[in-house]
């Protein structure tokens, strides 16, 4: 029997496979890809094939391929449009790269009562939650666990599931204005808009606070401590102790970048002077401004004159020119491919730039008529907001 | 003596089956097969269809099919599809009458699309899909007794070109 089935698993049509793969979603079908060689490169080659159909702007991977795929299947169903924009705060969104294959995990819909996290296809509805709250910030661990903070009141939910509610929240400690989890979700990290940072456990008690001041940037370098610039300080924070790391004279909110090979940090700032530490040692490093940690490759761009950026690869020493850049507004990339947002000097103009990393040459440009700030980006998708809005109203989605 | 003059005796279709057998089934019914309506409409009083490909026991299933749906429309089954469970897919009786094991749903879909029945055929295909949605690739070799034929590197550069591909 067994040897039979596997005989009728492998020796199906491919007419037949055809139709079977139109009653799947692609997650499944790529569980089919795996099984042997002769379904790998049957969908494969379908895949080309489809490919083809849908002209795309150079030669793509099988997981590009299955991208394009998921876009299809999300454009023919209504409820994923293709190109979503998002109007107000009101609608929130999770960029959680590493959990799924798609950058849009988290969506309200207009009803605000529903999230859509796009894996294998299921929806989560959070349920008895009031049709006119406003989410102001939120933190999200694996897909399971979420605290928003709506409407002066955190909400923790487990599966989507409330678990707990606390109300008048700002009355002790004004509004939330960041939130994000440690340590496997042991800890709920609040910054508040008075300085203070809340830790928390994931049952929402208080286990520690301190008053640190306005953080503007923050990196997590072990499970339980992070990193963060205040005003023009680096300190270590964790729930139980803060270390100041550096303080600079003149120098307001640097970057922060961990380089996870050397386990060093690097503190990017604004005098074309770098700076990197591990442990207590200061040493400066080279110049240029702006660090980018991408799958452990460091970019940095440095300004060569007033008309001109480049942004190097420190592992290949490749130079990406961009003329007529005021600054790199921001890079993201994969083990493949780099997006680089640059600033124009004219017009408060950025350019997206898509480059493949091996070969160099720009597959995809766009200009935009103000300055953009990349918020994430996930091949073939780019999320984005405009600069100039005092607060983030409006974020755009875009297909590549 | 009683006679019933309202009865008239429908034409029956001889189906030969690869062992020879003969199935027979009401030419109303048979007409949902565009191979067997092909064969009765573009030959005169043909009343036997030889279908060497397909045996008796699969046959009698097709049947059952074709009677069921003689006289109605089967359902649409949605792409894709909702559900890993059949009932929740298609209606009770068509989720009855697939739930057969992996050889028969294989014969059944294969038979489908040598005779032209594409409702029975999409069943057959949804049926198909029900049993490999949301299984992993482990779990479809083992439940399939394949061997994994990927060599080693090849695998790896599986999991580079799609490491979502595992989850």
């Amino acid at each position: 029997m067994a040897s039979e089935q596997k005989a009728s698993l492998q020796c199906l049509s491919l007419n037949l496979l055809t139709e079977i793969s139109e009653y799947l979603l692609p997650l499944d079908i790529v569980s089919l890809l795996g099984v042997c060689k002769r379904l790998h490169s049957f969908w494969t080659s379908k895949l080309a094939y489809k490919t083809i159909l849908n002209p795309p702007y150079f030669n793509l991977t099988v997981r590009e391929s299955w991208l394009l795929l998921q876009i299809k299947y999300l454009s023919e169903r209504k409820n994923y449009p293709e190109i979503q924009r998002i109007g107000s705060l009101k609608m929130i969104y999770v960029l959680d790269i590493s959990y799924s294959p798609l950058v849009l995990t988290l969506f309200l819909d207009k009803n605000l009562s529903k999230w859509k996290p796009y894996k294998n296809n299921r929806y989560k509805i959070i349920k008895n939650l009031e049709t006119n709250f406003s989410v102001h910030s939120l933190a999200y661990h694996n897909g399971h666990l979420c605290i928003l903070y709506t409407n002066n009141m955190l909400r923790c939910l487990l599966n989507s599931e409330i678990l707990l509610n606390i109300e008048n929240f700002e009355i002790n400690y004004l509004n939330v204005l960041k939130m994000f989890y440690l340590n496997n979700a042991e800890y709920l990290v609040l910054f508040l808009n008075s300085g203070w940072v809340v830790f928390m456990n994931n049952q929402c008690e208080i286990i520690s606070n301190r008053k640190i001041g306005t953080i503007s940037e923050y990196k997590v370098i072990k499970n339980d401590i992070f990193i963060a610039c205040v005003y023009n300080e680096v300190i270590a924070i964790s729930p139980n102790k803060v270390q100041k790391l550096c303080v600079f004279k003149d120098i307001v909110s640097p970057n922060i970048f961990i380089n996870k090979e050397s386990q060093k940090i690097i503190i990017g700032i604004s005098k074309n002077v770098e700076t990197q530490f591990q442990h207590k040692s200061i040493q400066i490093a080279k110049k240029g401004k702006y660090y980018a940690d991408i799958e452990r490759r460091l970019f940095f761009q440095k300004i060569n004159n007033r008309s001109c950026v480049s942004v190097v690869d420190e592992k290949t020493n490749k130079k990406y020119r961009f003329k007529a850049a005021r600054e790199v507004a921001s890079i993201f990339g994969d083990k493949r491919m780099i997006l680089v947002a640059v600033n124009h000097w004219e017009n408060r103009q950025t350019s997206l730039l898509f480059y493949l990393w091996e070969d160099g040459s720009p597959i995809f440009t766009k200009d935009f008529d103000k300055n953009i700030n990349v918020l994430g980006f996930e091949f073939p998708y780019v999320i984005y907001s405009y600069t100039s809005d005092i607060m983030i109203e409006e974020i755009h989605v875009m297909k590549l | 003596m009683f006679y019933n003059f309202n009865k008239i005796e429908e034409v029956k279709i001889r189906l030969r089956s690869a062992e020879g057998h003969i199935c027979e089934v009401e030419e109303s019914a048979a007409l949902m097969s565009s191979f067997i309506r092909s064969m009765i409409e573009g030959f005169n009083e043909v009343t036997e269809v030889s279908l060497p490909n397909i045996n008796s026991v699969v046959i009698e299933k097709v049947i059952e099919y074709m009677r069921h749906y003689k006289d109605k429309d089967p359902p649409i089954i949605k792409k894709p599809i909702i559900s890993s469970k059949m009932e929740e897919n298609t209606s009770a009786w068509d989720a009855g009458f697939i739930d057969a094991d992996w050889n028969m749903v294989v014969d059944l879909m294969t038979a489908a699309d040598y005779l032209m029945m594409i409702p029975l055929r999409d069943l057959c295909c949804a049926k198909m899909a029900c049993k490999f949605k949301g299984r992993s690739i482990d779990e479809l070799r083992a439940e399939y007794h394949i061997e994994n034929e990927f060599p080693s590197e090849m695998e790896e550069n599986l999991e580079f070109q799609h490491p979502w591909r595992l989850e």
